[in-house]
Formats: C-alpha cells, sequence, structure tokens
C-alpha cells in the first residue's frame, strides 16, 4: 500500500516532472518523506532545496520558461504558501506553466487557526490559473494529472494544489488515471484567414507586433517562415524579443515604455498592426488612445479575453498560434511578389527610423556604461545561452541591448515586475538546461531580495553566473523620481549596500568588481570563461538612465530622451 | 428616474457551471478584477455536476472582457449575457430567474417563451 505522499511522487514521475524546486515544513513532510524514498522506489524525483519558498517558486518559473515544460515547487502550509504566492502572480501574468503543491493542516484542524493554517486555496483565487484542495488521498492522482494539463492547456498559467498532512499520509490504492479532456479544436475557418489575408494585401505598411505568445505556442519556426516570406517589418513585446531572429533584417527591436525610438515611431506610422500573442498592455501602448493610430488590426491570440480588451480590432482570430500560424503562412503563399515590391518604400521608411535612431556607445566617462557592456556581453554569448533579469534599469538596458535568438533565452518578469526573479529564475533555468550558459543580470536593488539563493547555487554547484550592476540606488524609481517628482529623492538611495563580493565568497562563490571601462572587456571573457558559478560586480554611475522614454500617459510618440541615447 | 436609467449598466449573466467548492469565489473575483459588482445572485444545483449561477451585475467596464474571462474559467461551461435593457427589465421583474432551460442547456429559450 502506498501513502498519498508516495502517489504524489509516482504521479509527478509519471508525468515527467523529474526536478522540482522547494523548501520542506510541517505539513508537506510526508511528501519530502516519500522524495527521499522516491529513488530506492524507482521513481527518482531530484528536489532542489532552495533557501526561500519564494526562490523555489522562481525557479520552477526559470524552469518552464527555459523549456516550455512544467516547473514545479512545493512548500508547507501558511508562510510556505504564501511564499510562493508572487511567483505563481509572476507565473499568472507572464502565462507559465507551473504547478505547486502546498501542504496544509490536517482535515480535523482546518478552520480552526491551526499552526501555520492560511487559507492558501483562497488566497491563490487572483494569482492562479486554477487550484484545487484535495480531501480525500482517491483523487490525489488525478487531481495532479489535471493541474497540469489546465496549467499547459490554451493559455498556460499556475495551478496550486493544496493537500491536507493526513491526505499525505493515509494510504491509498492507485487507480486507473482519469482521462484528460481532449483539447478543444479552435473553431478557425478558412474566411478568417482569407480576410486576414486581404487585410495584408491592402496594408501600405505592415507590422507585425510580436509578444510571448508566439513561443509560448511554438510557433516561432513558423513566424519565422512567415518573416521569411512577407519581409514585413516587425517589432515585438518584452516577452517577444528572441522570437524575430536577431538576422532579420526588418527587426525593429522591442516597442514601448523603453523600446527603440525607431520601433515605436514605426509603429505609430503603421497602417496595420498584426498582433500575434500580444495584448496590447499599457507598457507597450502607452497613451491607448494615441497608440498606432493609423493602423488596423488583425489580432491573433488563443485567450479570448485579450481580443477587443483594450483595442477594437478589425479582425480577430482566437487560436493558439500553433494552428493559426501555419494557416496563415498558407493563406499568404504567392506574396513574394508582394513583398519585394509594394511594401518596399515602407521597408525602407522604417530602415531610415532604425538608422536615425540607433543605439550609440560612445558614453563620455571614464566609467562603465552599462548599455554597452551588455552589447559587449551579448557579442560574446552563444546564441544558446540565456540570460535572466530582476526588475528594474538593467532590465530595460538588457532587452534593449542584447540580442537573443529565442524567446527561451530571454527570462524577464514582464507583466508582474518582480524585483528579486533573475536569480531563482536562474537556477530553474540552469536545472532545465545544464549545457547552456545561463547568466542572471541583476541590479543592486533586486539581488537583494533573493540573495540568498546563492546558497542554492552553491550547494548543487550549479554553473550560474550573475552580472550584477550596481548603481547604488533603486535606479528606475530613482529616475522616474528626478523626472516626475521633481527630483525628490524618496527611500532610493542604496549607498548603504553590502560588499558584494564580500558576499559571494561568504557562499564560496568566486567573483571580483570592476569600475573602470578598460576593465570590462577582460572581465566578461573570465566571468564567461569560467568553469562554475561566477559572481561579476559592475560599479556604474548613479546618473545614467534608461533611455528612451515614454512618460506615463504620453503618447508613444511623445518619448524623451531619444536624444539622450547616450545617457 | 426611469426604469431605464435605472438599470444602465446593469447586465445579467447566467452561468452553467462543473461543481467546485471555489466556483463561487473565482466567479466573484473574476466581477471585481474585471471592474463590474454584483447587484444579484442566485444559485442552483442543477445535478451532482453541475450548478447554474445568475448575476446581475453593474459596471461600466467591457461586458464583452467580463463574459470571455468568465467562459475562461475551468469551471464554466456555458455564459449566456443579456444587456438589452428590455429583457433587463423583465428578468428583474421577474426575480432574476434562469432565462434558459436546465434541460435544454444548449438552446437558449428565447425572453419571450421564458417570459
Amino acid at each position: 500500500m502506498k501513502t498519498g505522499a508516495d502517489l504524489i511522487i509516482d504521479t509527478l514521475y509519471e508525468l515527467g516532472a523529474t526536478e522540482v524546486f522547494g523548501y520542506p515544513g510541517g505539513t508537506i513532510m510526508p511528501v519530502y518523506d516519500a522524495l527521499f524514498r522516491s529513488l530506492e522506489r524507482g521513481v527518482p524525483v531530484k528536489h532542489y532545496l532552495t533557501r526561500h519558498e519564494q526562490g523555489a517558486g522562481f525557479a520552477a518559473v526559470g524552469f518552464a520558461r527555459a523549456t516550455g515544460k512544467t516547473g514545479v515547487c512545493l512548500a508547507t502550509s501558511g508562510p510556505g504558501a504564501t511564499n510562493l504566492i508572487t511567483a505563481l502572480a509572476d507565473a499568472k501574468l507572464d502565462s507559465v506553466p507551473v504547478v505547486a503543491i502546498t501542504g496544509q493542516v490536517p482535515r480535523p484542524l482546518m478552520g480552526t487557526n491551526a499552526f501555520q493554517e492560511v487559507d492558501v486555496f483562497g488566497l491563490s483565487v487572483a494569482s492562479c490559473k486554477h487550484s484545487f484542495q484535495v480531501m480525500d488521498q482517491a483523487e490525489l492522482e488525478d487531481t495532479i494529472r489535471q493541474a497540469f494539463f489546465i496549467a499547459n492547456d490554451g493559455r498556460p498559467g499556475p495551478v496550486l494544489i493544496d493537500i491536507p498532512k493526513d491526505v499525505q499520509m493515509n494510504t491509498v490504492v492507485k487507480q486507473s488515471p482519469l482521462s484528460l479532456p481532449k483539447r478543444p479544436e479552435f473553431m478557425t475557418n478558412s474566411s478568417q484567414f482569407e480576410q486576414a489575408r486581404d487585410l495584408i494585401s491592402q496594408s501600405k505598411k505592415p507590422m507585425f507586433y510580436i509578444g510571448g505568445g508566439v513561443d509560448i505556442a511554438g510557433g516561432t519556426d513558423k513566424l519565422r517562415e512567415l518573416l521569411n516570406l512577407t519581409q514585413i517589418p516587425a517589432v515585438t513585446t518584452l516577452k517577444g524579443i528572441g522570437a524575430v531572429p536577431k538576422s532579420y533584417p526588418h527587426g525593429m527591436g522591442m516597442l514601448g515604455m523603453h523600446g527603440g525610438a525607431g520601433a515605436n515611431l514605426a509603429v505609430q506610422e503603421a497602417d496595420l498592426l498584426i498582433a500575434l500573442g500580444a495584448r496590447f498592455d499599457d507598457r507597450v501602448t502607452g497613451k491607448l488612445a494615441s497608440f498606432a493610430p493609423n493602423a488596423r488590426v488583425l489580432h491573433i491570440d488563443v485567450d479570448n479575453s485579450e481580443i477587443n480588451k483594450l483595442r477594437q480590432v478589425e479582425l480577430a482570430i482566437n487560436c493558439d498560434l500553433s494552428t493559426a500560424l501555419p494557416l496563415l503562412l498558407n493563406e499568404l503563399t504567392g506574396f513574394g511578389d508582394l513583398a519585394t515590391e509594394k511594401w518596399q518604400p515602407w521597408r525602407e521608411a522604417c530602415a531610415q527610423l532604425k538608422v536615425e535612431n540607433a543605439w550609440r556607445y560612445d558614453f563620455p566617462h571614464d566609467g562603465i556604461y552599462a548599455p554597452k557592456l551588455l552589447n559587449q556581453l551579448s557579442e560574446k554569448l552563444p546564441d544558446t545561452a540565456v540570460v535572466t533579469c530582476d526588475v528594474g534599469q538593467h532590465q530595460m538596458w538588457v532587452a534593449q541591448h542584447m540580442r537573443f535568438e529565442s524567446s527561451k533565452n530571454h527570462l524577464s518578469s514582464g507583466g508582474a515586475g518582480t524585483m528579486g526573479f533573475g536569480l531563482p529564475a536562474a537556477i530553474g533555468a540552469k536545472v532545465s538546461r545544464p549545457n547552456d550558459q545561463v547568466i542572471a543580470v541583476c541590479g543592486d536593488g533586486s539581488i537583494m531580495m533573493n540573495i540568498q539563493e546563492l546558497g542554492t547555487i552553491k550547494r548543487f554547484n550549479l554553473g550560474v553566473k550573475v552580472l550584477l550592476i550596481d548603481n547604488a540606488k533603486l535606479g528606475m524609481v530613482k529616475q522616474w523620481q528626478e523626472l516626475f517628482f521633481d527630483k525628490r529623492l524618496s527611500e532610493t538611495d542604496l549607498s548603504d549596500n553590502p560588499e558584494f563580493i564580500t558576499l559571494a565568497k561568504a557562499f564560496d562563490i568566486p567573483g571580483q568588481t570592476i569600475t573602470q571601462a578598460n576593465e570590462v572587456e577582460a572581465a566578461l571573457d573570465e566571468f564567461i570563461a569560467h568553469d562554475g558559478p561566477y559572481f561579476l560586480h559592475i560599479k556604474i554611475d548613479a546618473n545614467d538612465n534608461v533611455w528612451p522614454l515614454v512618460p506615463p500617459g504620453a503618447a508613444n510618440q511623445d518619448m524623451i530622451g531619444q536624444d539622450q541615447k547616450v545617457g | 428616474m426611469s426604469t431605464q436609467e435605472a438599470n444602465a449598466g446593469l447586465a445579467h449573466l447566467s452561468l452553467i457551471c462543473s461543481q467546485s467548492s471555489l466556483l463561487l469565489e473565482r466567479l466573484l473575483q473574476t466581477m471585481r478584477y474585471r471592474g463590474f459588482t454584483v447587484v444579484n445572485m442566485n444559485s442552483t444545483e442543477l445535478s451532482s455536476h453541475e450548478t447554474e449561477v445568475n448575476l446581475l451585475v453593474k459596471g461600466q467596464a467591457k461586458l464583452t472582457t467580463l463574459q470571455k474571462s468568465l467562459e475562461a474559467l475551468i469551471e464554466v461551461q456555458q455564459c449566456y449575457l443579456t444587456e438589452d435593457q428590455a429583457k433587463l427589465a423583465t428578468l428583474i421583474e421577474m426575480g432574476l430567474p434562469s432565462i434558459y432551460s436546465p434541460t435544454q442547456l444548449s438552446q437558449p429559450r428565447t425572453m419571450a417563451e421564458s417570459a
């Protein structure tokens, strides 16, 4: 006879979740006991002990985002579970398939304010795609299978399974697993794609607007075929970065609040936006009423609630992009002549905008200019390298100045904008892709939110590289205070940061600090070549800000600082 | 104030859902998050697996986004929206009964039949 906890591990193993992240505690102990015995029972599930439940949650997110597989995290009840919530909310906003298993107090104690009892099931309502509370051990296996299905079905998202301790401990007979519903066929019809073709062919200034949904749907290859066929200019969202290949001559880069000026200006000129897996987020559109004012919109998205939510579209196709893109591609076959002739003036106009607004790296001070450093780093890395980010100025610099061949290689907390994301997400990415270079680009504010995960890196000797961009400030908040709060720098000074290299060495992770531009080249070479974890601490001038910037409430063409690209 | 004015911004939603202990919490959270308040609601168990939930909601946000968000929930099998003011007035007069026959869930009755 197995216990419920054994069945949990068996089911995870059968579902291919052989690497999980977590932190033990009172009400999840039976599961940890089953984990301990999983190897001898022939169902080996490797557990990565993080130093905080939030770290486990973000590691699961990083694992999932770097591979497309389902990330799994475990925590105990009460504070263990609440510590997971931020990571789950992050996963929901960025559509990441994660299954979180939390312990709960035994059923007889539920509802009594028992020790470490929190209604995590209730808490999860707003932060998860779906939640379960398993009150009968006979339902464990089916519930876990359903959770994996739901996490990946349609628009992916996190699913929480709350399991009382006594349910984990009770014996259970394995039953035939539930047959899960088939994924519904999307109700696409050829007339929709004919209309799409007509919209595109009527357009004189079409623009692809690529979101994270393309990669999530596994549509990157088909997108690239579409780009090659049509040669239509393309912009990406933060999460769409990597979907458009570096080599694509008409890639305009990221649009939006900190997008490139060329990308933003081109979108404002476009007469058709072909929005693929994107959701017209406020960080993308700026003042919504002024966003792409001349454009009709063709919107293809798996989530029907995203269509017409913010921008009224001319044609909506509610469909998984893995289904839609081949159909669209098929419909556009024969566009070759159109591609070479009709849109050439538009392509040239976009190219001109790119040239006029190209990034510059000739910053006139002796210090280290982070955009230039990140651009250098990008040039040195192989296309397979994964870069995770925290949130703030450095995150935007990564998006602007590093280039990626896959959205799975650029892991940035987009929707939630969660500081502290980068380090644990890099752990998950490295676990899932051990042969690829994984680099966490962190800010000095963000890294302190999950600095304890250096301990996890060391424990498992994960070759995660940390590149810390340190301006001794909460830089993005400071930048906004300078611009929009009359330079009242309220609570953004971090000049009392710890000595980061001493801290890294306390975790037995080697590293160095650099402060001058002439140190960058050698330091990056050593950073990349080092075998094992490494911590590169880069001190930059706190006056360096992120440009351009679309002020809150302004239209994208009214960005400021596009003439200050050098600082 | 006319009945039409009093009902401005109101809409009626009739949902057929699978049973779940979290169902009502999730429905109400979705209403609130999408910018609506619930003016009236009732829930009827149709079978051991199905529940019908009727809601009268008020708000200025996009009803279509609310409807699509509800349809995206795992438990929600069908979601019918009525925002026509005349139909709403009738529904409110009737005390918000279901406008759909539980025995013919896939074929909503017309308002005339319902009345």
